[in-house]
């Protein structure tokens, strides 16, 4: 079909109708002045000055950080954005920690139904002993996370973002190596596959 | 790649409504503020993907929101604080019974195909072209599928009037 004859096709079948004007009026998508002004504060509470990205995939039942990068307790960097969802508002484990461009970002674990005390122990001790999460294990897990580029994928679009890839973050490949050394640690005490974690990571 | 933050604000702050009229569409209403919620963090998290062409930026941000209608559909939508107070406000404002009721219930026992290209282009204001580019329908195929899409539903239509 030629250029003019799909304008003149969609100018005919564009024209208002019958259809138009009861689907028109059938519209369910009306937004109340009241809620637009709830939306230009949630637009602007997410997209303001204090940046806000979310580290833990709604795919990540296991995700953890832990070990030296870790300060538990002290002022909650991120809870004053109000974000966190209501799982994560009485987290089991909860750290702050660095990211490598500075931005601090807290990270809440909580423990789902499943998991047992054996696992739980073998987290809570991954995330307290200092022996665990060194940085010689840290670039370890780096290393053999390079080797494979498509182990690191977009929890939303299932796009790789490994080294070398398009969507390489290298923010994102650290805390993957952090998780990488603490389910190491829990596996080798035999406990990962008794681990339900819901994790929940926010940075500003 | 640098990001022009208030460039990428204000394209969302411009979209945000027709977002969760869009949602509105799909959703219970009362999900719809949260699948809201999921775009904005989801957008702002690839937020250097955003074209910034504010046309460009918007069917992007929609792209956004079709991925978040297919995951919210597949398992419920998550309740954050961040979405709490609209999606109190989307209680409080429940339409009352209207005769669109008969076109919407028409509309939902049309295909799913038909229902959505109907649902852009007259609730969402896509033209054929950006909906064709939405769905990843080639232009001709756009056309023939709103043919249909109107003809299907002009039946349903008639059939529930005799």
């Amino acid at each position: 079909m030629s250029l003019v004859n799909a304008s003149e096709e969609i100018r005919r079948i564009m024209t208002p109708d019958d259809i138009t004007t009861m689907l028109s009026n059938a519209d369910p998508g009306a937004i109340s002045n009241a809620e637009r002004a709830a939306l230009h504060a949630m637009v602007r509470t997410t997209t303001g000055r204090g940046r806000l990205r979310r580290f833990a995939p709604r795919s990540a039942a296991t995700i953890m950080i832990t070990g030296a990068l870790i300060a538990v307790g002290g002022a909650a960097a991120a809870a004053t954005l109000s974000v966190w969802h209501p799982w994560a508002q009485h987290p089991d484990l909860t750290a702050q920690y660095t990211m490598t461009d500075g931005q601090q970002c807290e990270y809440r674990i909580v423990f789902e139904p499943g998991t047992t005390e054996a696992a739980r122990t073998a987290l809570t001790e991954a995330f307290t002993n200092s022996e665990v999460l060194t940085p010689a294990a840290v670039d370890a897990a780096i290393a053999a996370i390079r080797a494979d580029p498509g182990a690191q994928r977009d929890a939303d679009t299932g796009e790789p973002m490994g080294y070398g890839t398009a969507h390489y973050n290298a923010e994102w490949e650290y805390f993957n190596a952090v998780n990488a050394v603490v389910l190491s640690h829990v596996s080798d005490l035999g406990a990962s596959q008794e681990l339900a974690t819901r994790g929940q990571a926010e940075c500003e | 790649m640098r990001v022009d933050r208030e460039a990428c604000v204000s394209a969302i702050e411009a979209t945000a409504p027709d977002l969760l009229a869009y949602f509105r569409r799909r959703l219970p209403k009362e999900d719809a503020a949260d699948a809201v919620g999921e775009v904005l963090t989801v957008a702002w998290r690839r937020v250097q993907h955003m074209p910034d062409d504010p046309h460009e930026a918007r069917l992007w941000l929609f792209g956004v929101a079709r991925n978040v209608l297919l995951q919210a559909i597949r398992s419920a939508v998550r309740q954050t604080e961040l979405s709490a107070r609209l999606r109190a406000l989307a209680v409080e404002s429940a339409a009352p019974a209207d005769a669109g009721i008969t076109v919407r219930d028409a509309l939902g026992r049309l295909s799913e195909e038909h229902a959505e290209v109907l649902r852009l282009v007259h609730w969402d204001g896509f033209s054929l072209t950006d909906a064709a580019a939405h769905l990843g329908l080639g232009d001709s195929t756009m056309r023939s599928r709103y043919h249909r899409a109107k003809a299907s539903l002009r039946a349903e239509l008639s059939v529930h009037a005799d």
